[in-house]
């Protein structure tokens, strides 16, 4: 029974780092026909790849990104604050609990259109900051989720104190709330970060010039073009879109943990 | 004092008034007959689009995939993911925990490319290793009858590990001693698990599975890269319609009814959630 | 011999806990084990349940080998031992009933049986009315007796206890401790309790083992480990005094203590009134030590101390 129990282990260790392997050989690979190991590895296919201006999407996906979760973050902090500590009945948590949950549930695709149809009219079709804003329907609920749940996190007598002390609302909240919830903020904002990093139906629906395309995007439409055989170009491009996420395993594996036993 | 309170709270919950803004205006939206690139100004007809839209074969055809793939590879991934976590909590070695954290942070579209490296019948890794041994490979994103289960393999591949991760979370919370009383209560391996760590980790078990649940519906990249939906209509989810018959045509008025269509069928999964979440919240 | 372990060794990490530890327990008797917490009490117990492996040394039950900390090795699953644990490790997901009837469950006995079995125990113990609740319904006494319920369901060879009694209302310990004794010595049990509360040591146990660094270091009847306790290690948590006296060590009670007259001089340090007694600490010999007085004697003023009786140790 225990080795059947390392076999499972060993088995989920190699599928969760299988594909990364693969890719990591793959882009490896001479140009030409697919050989898995390649006999000498090559760095053509990274090279080919910042050629088609890969460099300049990867840049944008940090931009739309940044921006996303810096939006997300305004709007959730004060309130996810406000609604575990200052005060507000059950009613109105239990209502933002349920618009939260149902914002979180529908899915994305269901708000495009509507998106769409707006950005048109308003001319922010093809702009990182309107793909950053039609982001919070991703980002938004798992942040205001995450954050409210921080927020209830930290002791309540540090909250009282600063209320004696004469410390009205916005102080409480600028010299209490926010450092406290700093570091659940922070796993929050990676966590969104992560969300929206390898988004593509969004993308590649509201950017359509190659200037301001997101990684995904332009990966995408690598694998459907004609460089659809260049496997070599496809797995560099692919691992240098999987990097930056890749960095911050740390900090995910943490807050995967804690998002895991908090309240859903 | 008071209007400072509120100030604090509006900015979220503005944010989440402007979904369900969007929400709304997407119904309003599906009753008119409005397209982007169409001369005149958009008429209303009611219902016309949402009778238009169900009485579409393709539409039709598209829920009964989305049904069969959100149910296949929820099911697969919560079973698979509650066998793993199970396996991985009774030998202790919790070091895979932050391991099984990668494929959460790898980018659906790589996904994309490493199955499509993985698949393709020709020079994929599966194909290379079969040939020495004189086996071929299925042509299973070319075959309408395999093609779905490719992509139900890809979903599984990537997202067992947060089921994974989520019920074994439970699992860790779970005191020692209960185990060990449980042993020396005599009960052997098959009652541990189903009379003692599951029942004790049934929270976790079920979050998993509502979340899949409700993400299950969101596989447009993985779909459109693959396959564009084809072989035919093999792998026309609804994701897919919308963006065919609605976004791609910028035939806003239908694309609108379908998306509420979406938003409603996938309500049979989120109601049940939101029940759940605020059910803990309550305590 | 019921229980018995000879010259067990356990370390983890680098901290050696078990030092050679020897413990005998005969058929039906109530022994407990009495020492300072974290010094290796449960983790013989955990030895003895099978939870834990020693790193060498012998573990029988019954006379037979259970463990000899290499390849002998019987799993908890097939030692028929119960154990309360401290904090009573009840399935939350379970009623009442179902907890007790758990053992009973996993041995394979037929339904009729195991309902007999569960409510004769629920009787003994008296937790009938509370069987349909779950741990989290019940009260912290209730969730004690449904856990010694559930370990004794299955008339086990041996019932280990660990701390049993330390999460009770002080005020209900005595009756509770009483009670299971009692129910332990009707049904016949094997008892090995671990404990580092000296009184209740005192007043349950057939026979007490003073456990210090990783060994017993006297074993016996209350009242012989009481009166005689065989070295200074014993002495002091028996609750002897400890003074250093031209090379030996004096040993003595806090009820020995005379004031007034006496070989020795000492300055009163502090007094506390105990309802029949004075508690007083005094600096004497060298050493600070306690005594009991009947009549409040002044602090700070140096008097006479006399000893009634006093062990004598080579010192250490």
């Amino acid at each position: 029974m225990a080795r059947l129990a390392d076999l499972a282990v060993a088995l989920a260790a190699a599928t969760a780092l299988f594909p990364l392997a693969v890719i990591l050989i793959a882009s490896l690979m001479p140009p030409g026909l697919p050989q898995f190991p390649p006999a000498r590895p090559s760095a053509a296919g990274y090279m080919e790849a910042l050629r088609l201006g890969f460099a300049q999407s990867l840049l944008n996906s940090a931009i739309v990104t940044l921006l996303a979760v810096a939006i997300t973050i305004a709007l959730s902090l004060p309130t996810g604050y406000a609604l575990a500590r200052l005060g507000f009945s059950r009613q109105v948590l239990m209502a933002s609990v349920a618009l939260v949950a149902l914002a979180r549930a529908l899915p994305p695709s269901s708000l495009l259109v509507a998106i769409y149809e707006v950005f048109w009219r308003l001319g922010l079709l093809n702009t990182l900051v309107g793909l950053a804003l039609a982001y919070q329907v991703y980002t938004l609920p798992l942040g205001l989720w995450l954050v409210t749940a921080f927020a209830f996190d930290y002791s309540e007598e540090v909250e009282r104190a600063a209320a004696v002390d004469g410390a009205g609302h916005l102080k409480r909240f600028a010299y209490v709330g926010l450092p406290m919830m700093a570091p659940g903020v922070a796993a929050t904002a990676v966590l969104a970060g992560i969300d929206v990093w390898g988004e593509y139906f969004y993308a590649s629906i509201l950017l359509n010039s190659p200037d301001v395309l997101t990684s995904s995007v332009m990966l995408g439409n690598l694998v459907t073009s004609e460089f659809r055989s260049e496997w070599d170009v496809l797995a560099a491009a692919s691992l240098l879109s999987t990097l930056p996420p890749l960095l911050f395993v740390g900090v995910a594996a943490r807050a995967m943990t804690k998002l895991a036993v908090s309240r859903w | 004092m008071r209007p400072s309170r509120h100030l604090l709270l509006a900015p979220g919950l503005a944010g989440l008034a402007a979904y369900i803004a969007g929400l709304v205006y997407t119904v309003y939206l599906s009753t008119y007959q409005y397209s982007l690139i169409g001369i005149g100004r958009p008429k209303f007809v009611g219902l016309g689009n949402y009778l238009a839209v169900l009485s579409d074969p393709t539409f039709q055809t598209a829920v009964v995939i989305t049904a069969v793939f959100v149910a296949a590879a929820t099911a697969f991934e919560v079973l698979l993911g509650v066998l793993l976590a199970y396996w991985i909590y009774m030998s202790g070695r919790r070091w895979v925990a932050p391991l099984l954290t990668v494929p959460l942070l790898i980018p659906v579209v790589a996904y994309v490319v490493f199955w499509y490296f993985a698949v393709d019948f020709r020079n994929g890794v599966a194909a290379q290793i079969l040939a020495p041994l004189g086996l071929s490979m299925p042509n299973f994103l070319g075959d309408p009858n395999l093609a779905l289960w490719a992509i139900v393999g890809l979903d599984v591949l990537e997202l067992t590990p947060f089921v994974v991760l989520v019920v074994l979370a439970g699992m860790l919370g779970i005191p020692e001693e209960v185990l060990w009383a449980a042993r020396i209560d005599g009960a052997k391996r098959l009652p541990m698990a189903f009379k003692v760590v599951l029942p004790m980790a049934k929270t976790a078990i079920l979050a998993a599975l509502m979340l899949r649940l409700i993400d299950a519906f969101r596989i447009f990249a993985k779909v459109w890269l693959l396959t564009r939906g084809g072989p035919g209509d093999a792998t026309t989810t609804l994701e897919v319609f919308l963006f065919t018959r609605g976004i791609y045509p910028l035939d806003i008025g239908t694309g609108a009814a379908v998306s509420v269509l979406i938003a409603a069928l996938v309500s049979v999964a989120a109601i049940p959630y939101v029940y759940l979440v605020l059910r803990t919240w309550r305590a | 011999m019921a229980v018995s372990l000879r010259d067990v060794r356990k370390s983890f990490g680098r901290t050696q806990v078990l030092r050679g530890l020897d413990l005998e327990v005969g058929r039906g008797e109530y022994f407990v084990i009495l020492g300072p917490s974290g010094e290796g009490k449960t983790t013989t117990l955990n030895i003895a349940a099978g939870i834990v492996r020693p790193d060498g040394g012998e573990v029988r039950l019954d006379g037979s080998l259970v463990d000899d900390g290499r390849s002998v090795y019987v799993p908890p699953e097939r030692r028929n031992v119960g154990y309360v644990f401290q904090s009573y490790a009840l399935y939350p997901h379970m009623t009442a009933f179902d907890n007790i009837a758990f053992p009973l469950k996993m041995a394979g006995r037929p339904r009729e049986e195991i309902r007999r079995a569960v409510l004769e125990m629920a009787e003994l113990l008296n937790i009938k009315e509370v069987l349909e609740r779950k741990p989290a319904q019940l009260s912290g006494g209730q969730r004690q007796r449904v856990a010694v319920a559930r370990a004794l369901v299955k008339r086990p060879r041996a019932l280990l206890m660990d701390e049993p009694y330390s999460n009770i209302d002080p005020l209900l310990r005595e009756s509770v401790r009483a009670e299971i004794r009692r129910i332990i010595k009707d049904l016949g049990i094997t008892t090995v309790m671990v404990t580092h509360d000296r009184e209740e040591a005192m007043a349950l146990a057939d026979r007490l083992g003073v456990m210090r660094r990783g060994r017993l270091l006297q074993t016996g009847p209350p009242q012989e480990v009481f009166s005689r306790p065989c070295c200074p290690d014993v002495a002091s948590f028996m609750g002897y005094n400890l003074m250093p006296l031209d090379g030996r060590l004096l040993a003595f009670r806090p009820d020995d203590v005379e004031l007034g007259s006496g070989d020795f001089v000492g300055e009163v340090i502090d007094v506390e009134f105990r309802g029949r007694l004075w508690a007083v600490v005094a600096r004497v010999g060298g050493a600070v030590v306690k005594a009991y007085t009947q009549e409040r004697p002044p602090e700070g003023r140096r008097m006479k101390f006399g000893l009634r009786r006093a062990i004598e140790y080579a010192a250490e």
